[in-house]
């Protein structure tokens, strides 16, 4: 059947869009006739539009700000998949970030003070992050 | 005034802007942004309008996607620079159409090229290979493509058919339908069809004010 060789998709695409071009030739007239005759209030249309451009330029000028928040998820979430080999117990690891406290005492300070903590109040959780961190950051790699 | 519109040809689209060059000053987001405030209410009407007719011909290819959907990635790949606007010499509102233009072929062509890796559509072979059986080689079968689900290209099939049939008595729509159903252009159609422009607009206006009773050409698709 001659039907089944007849792609429909791109005729009704062809169509519309010839269709679209008449459209967007009418004349002002024209245009205002046709948004009479379909009941459509050309002021409100045109304000919607102008939303959709808003928005698009909102998310334009977030996007950077998005991306490094993504990034920066990123980094932590490799942080902890990656291997890197601490000390077995909870007391191992915390000797080594007072360890490497004392051998840096101006990053241990810097870091304790930006979260108003002193060394005593770490969690071992805590430690276990500055660890990776200073790790990831190759603070570690000559201690 | 002269128009120069500097957006690269994105698919086999007649009607798609040309490829131009796109050296020199383009517009900051502050400009794009002036400018699309500065839309008179015509203007931003008839761009919201071009885009629900292409969506609403783009009909499945569009993918649930709307005529706001468009008008936002149009605007998206403007001020990704993805499209160059050079502000000093190019009418925004001009500029914005060609862009919607291209960003519904491109949404055409994404659509047909997932078809063709899903094994749909008229663009792929399939044949059949023998595994070996107990006669020993057997020759490769060609079959056909599985074509995507009746039901999803009953819709367009049924819309052009009707405005084919509203077409018929009129002395050159129905001829104009049958040769944009192949795809070719306004000026194509006036050439082979051998009618005036003015003829060629009349009939188009009249298929637009039919189309639009009938076919629906609301262009919110999704």
């Amino acid at each position: 059947m001659a039907d089944q060789k007849r792609d429909y998709d791109a005729e009704l695409f062809n169509v519309m869009s010839a269709l679209a071009e008449t459209e967007w030739e009418m004349t002002d007239e024209e245009v205002i006739e046709d948004a009479r005759e379909r009941g459509e209030n050309i002021e409100r249309e045109a304000e919607q539009v102008k939303d959709i451009f808003r928005r698009a330029l909102k998310e334009h000028r977030q996007s950077p700000l998005r991306e490094a928040q993504q990034k920066y998820k990123d980094r932590i979430a490799s942080m902890f998949k990656e291997e890197f080999p601490l000390p077995q117990s909870t007391e191992e690891r915390r000797d080594m970030l007072y360890a490497f406290f004392a051998s840096q005492p101006e990053i241990g300070s810097a870091l304790l003070t930006a979260q108003h903590r002193e060394f005593s109040e770490l969690t071992d959780s805590d430690v276990e992050n500055f660890l990776r961190q200073l790790k990831e950051l190759g603070a570690l790699d000559n201690e | 005034m002269r128009v120069v519109i500097a957006s690269p040809a994105m698919s086999k689209d007649k009607h798609a802007p040309s490829q131009g060059t796109s050296v020199g000053y383009t517009a900051t987001p502050e400009e794009v942004e002036a400018a699309y405030e500065a839309l008179s209410p015509k203007e931003a009407h008839k761009l919201k309008k071009y885009a629900g007719s292409l969506v609403r011909g783009l009909g499945r290819m569009a993918m649930g996607r709307s005529a706001e959907g468009l008008l936002q990635e149009a605007l998206t790949v403007t001020l990704e620079s993805k499209r160059h606007w050079k502000s000093d010499n190019v009418d925004f509102c001009q500029f914005l159409k060609g862009v919607i233009r291209s960003t519904a072929s491109n949404w055409r062509g994404k659509f047909e090229r997932r078809e063709a890796s899903l094994g749909l559509g008229d663009g792929v072979k399939m044949t059949e290979v023998s595994l070996g059986g107990v006669d020993g080689d057997d020759p490769e079968l060609p079959i056909a493509a599985p074509t995507p689900g009746p039901e999803k290209v009953l819709e367009a099939k049924e819309m052009l058919e009707r405005l084919q049939r509203m077409a018929e008595d009129h002395l050159y729509a129905s001829a104009i339908i049958d040769e944009l159903l192949l795809g070719l252009t306004g000026p194509e159609i006036q050439a082979k069809l051998k009618i005036s422009h003015t003829e060629y607009e009349s009939a188009m206006k009249w298929i637009y004010r039919m189309a639009r009773k009938d076919v629906g050409m609301e262009g919110n698709n999704g």
